[in-house]
């Protein structure tokens, strides 16, 4: 491989990385800490596997057919079928566009002792800013890069001498050793927040935004592989800070400066500060992606020209769209709703749409019109049916749960 | 037609209309995004052939497709407040080539009701914010 | 047969079809009976025009629509339903569609013989 296009994968892989957390990650990890300790680390991984499986396949389809999953999903299955998965991802993106920019706001409330719901519009103005003139390597690179800061959560989890043992069963699937309905809402919730649907559409459209082709396939698989690999360590980071600071003390999540003080506990009153950057810096950048990704989806579906990197005046529609989205979002800040409620509820929700989103892949990725010689394989197929699979069975358990352990 | 449109099939060539044109991309002789097929149209002729005349791109048109109802209140709030005034633009089929994924057609969609809400946006909106290019 | 003109409308002025519309749409025989729902549409490129030569129905047809015969008839052979999952393919000839809305065969059902069977088409 030439020397540009390691650094091409390098840093696809570090942006990964930084860009691995969200306001979902964060909360659900944090509560599967405090709340049972290491024993949802195997569903950190588990759902892990299967980001990597589907990053990959949504990044070679972009890649090989230049069209998006939007795209390929309506061009096959056509607009009576795609208007439901469309309508359902345009409530969750508003719902977890909220729940992000209330992380970012909840930073600034950690950091200054202003209340969350003042920071909401300044915080709004500043992510349509950075989408109005950045561009997308700009955005993904400097905000991703930015966000290797959350490496903090690995470090404190080794710098308070994990018992290695207990991680280590935490990898083993388990059932619940207490509160099972809370036990379980965690599992789908984590999972949620990992297997996200607009996964699948920004991943795809941030690969033709960059151009790649057939010759990038490989990076493809490295970014994915890796990079989402050694993302997830830092969401098993903030999983067992929770576990060893938060847990021994029962301290239970259900605001935000408690999950402050799982790098508290490794690294003193800088820790404090240090879990402000981390939530605000990551949370911007899912802001970011969960805006664009609105204007991708509208955009993708209706036809419409659309590219971050393409100057306003260029993709009239598609900056309106996001525009749109930014300012929908806000309001559930400004009127004040409790952001890491909203995050719960929104993963829930997002684990009962799943099914929907993710079953036309196990279609697209075998149609040699998009694919050609780069269809799926009988491991990869099996992989998606097997996340179909249980996808169907999240969505059935998603909202019972919420209301038995939520 | 423009020099790169490609040449009509041979006779005798087959397509299958919802997996080849139905909801598949527009893109005019710019290379430009030009909507989805939102629709194909045909004329019974008095020979009992059925043969197809055009597609058509329009919101009000996809939704029918899912609700008549809604797709006509659609088409309706249009003409009240849209800048195509809820009509469906139709492009005839013998400007239209099926190369693969995308629909070409040979039009410059800059100068139809195809881009009409895109240039309204421009002018109206996103030119008068700064930093819009 | 032709479908009753709206008022506007002249009797020179050739009846039009909306084909997107008609997805979806079950078709019935001259007694009633359910044949099947339309999943695809074929036309032929027929001296300048194309004309639409056939309609398919069922599994069959859905499947073709999305491409997906090879890994969807693995799928039916998987759950032992490739027999019964067919569909048919209907000459246009032998639909009427003096009302677009409600599509109908001119023979009865038995004489499209029975649904093909769901058949592995790689590339298809």
């Amino acid at each position: 491989m030439k020397a540009g296009k390691v650094l091409q994968v390098a840093l696809g892989v570090l942006t990964s990385i930084g860009g691995f957390l969200d306001v979902g990650a964060i909360a659900t990890a944090a509560d599967a800490g405090a709340s049972f300790r290491f024993e949802l680390l195997w569903v950190v991984l588990v759902g892990t596997i299967c980001v990597i499986f589907l990053v990959e396949m949504a990044g070679r389809l972009a890649a090989v057919s230049k069209h998006s999953y939007a795209d390929a999903v309506r061009e096959r299955f056509g607009f009576q079928f795609y208007v439901w998965p469309i309508l359902a991802e345009f409530v969750v993106d508003f719902l977890v566009l909220g729940a992000e920019i209330g992380g970012v706001c909840i930073a600034l409330q950690l950091l200054t002792g202003v209340a969350f719901q003042w920071w909401a519009i300044p915080v709004a103005l500043a992510i349509w800013l950075t989408a109005w003139l950045g561009t997308f390597d700009f955005i993904e690179n400097s905000v991703a890069l930015l966000g290797l800061v959350t490496l903090a959560f690995v470090a404190g989890a080794v710098v308070l001498h994990p018992p290695w043992g207990e991680v280590a069963k935490g990898f083993i699937p388990s059932g619940a050793p207490h509160e099972p309905a809370h036990y379980w809402f965690i599992a789908v919730s984590i999972m949620g927040a990992l297997i996200s649907p607009y996964l699948l559409y920004f991943y795809s459209s941030g690969a033709i935004e960059d151009g790649w082709g057939e010759k990038d396939l490989t990076m493809n698989r490295l970014v994915a592989g890796v990079g989402m690999g050694f993302g997830s360590l830092v969401q098993m980071g903030v999983l067992m800070t929770a576990a060893m600071v938060l847990a021994p003390h029962g301290i239970r999540v259900d605001q935000y400066g408690q999950i402050a003080l799982t790098l508290v506990g490794p690294f003193g009153e800088w820790g404090y500060y240090l879990f402000a950057v981390s939530l605000g810096i990551t949370c911007f950048g899912a802001c970011m992606e969960q805006a664009l990704e609105t204007g991708f989806i509208v955009s993708q579906a209706l036809g419409w020209n659309w590219g971050e990197s393409k100057r306003p005046v260029e993709a009239a529609r598609f900056t309106m769209a996001y525009t749109l989205s930014i300012a929908a979002s806000t309001l559930l800040m400004v009127v004040g709703i409790d952001p890491l409620k909203l995050t719960l509820f929104s993963m829930a929700l997002t684990a009962v749409m799943l099914p929907l989103v993710v079953t036309p892949l196990l279609v697209i990725m075998n149609d040699r019109h998009y694919l050609g010689e780069h269809t799926n394989g009988w491991l990869a197929n099996g992989v998606v049916g097997l996340i179909i699979g249980l996808t169907f069975v999240m969505a059935l358990v998603a909202i019972p749960l919420e209301y038995l352990g939520g | 037609m423009a020099d790169d449109f490609p040449e009509p099939p041979e006779n005798g060539t087959r397509l299958r209309l919802v997996r080849d044109v139905l909801d598949s991309q527009m893109v005019d002789r710019k290379q430009c995004q030009s909507g989805k097929v939102d629709g194909i149209v045909a004329e019974l002729r008095d020979d009992g052939r059925l043969v197809i005349t055009a597609i058509e791109n329009g919101l009000p048109e996809a939704v029918r497709r899912v609700s008549p109802r809604v797709g006509d209140w659609i088409a309706a709030l249009g003409r009240r407040w849209g800048v195509r005034k809820g009509e469906v633009y139709r492009i005839p089929f013998a400007r239209v080539r099926n190369t693969g994924i995308d629909v070409r057609i040979d039009l410059d969609a800059a100068a139809t009701p195809l881009l009409a809400w895109e240039r309204w946006l421009r002018e109206h909106v996103v030119r008068r914010i700064p930093g819009a290019g | 047969m032709r479908a009753p003109l709206k008022s506007a409308e002249t009797r020179d002025r050739p009846l039009e079809v909306h084909l997107e519309r008609l997805i979806g749409r079950r078709i019935h025989d001259p007694e009633g009976r359910k044949v099947g729902v339309i999943e695809e549409i074929e036309a032929e490129l027929q001296d300048g025009e194309w004309v639409v030569t056939k309609v398919l129905t069922g599994p069959i047809g859905m499947l073709t629509r999305l491409s997906s015969l090879g890994i969807g008839a693995w799928l039916l052979g998987l759950l032992g339903a490739r027999k019964s999952a067919g569909g048919h393919e209907i000459a246009w000839r032998d639909l009427d569609l003096g009302d677009p809305m409600r599509p109908r065969l001119r023979c009865p059902a038995d004489a499209l013989g029975p649904p093909a069977a769901a058949r592995s088409k790689r590339g298809d």
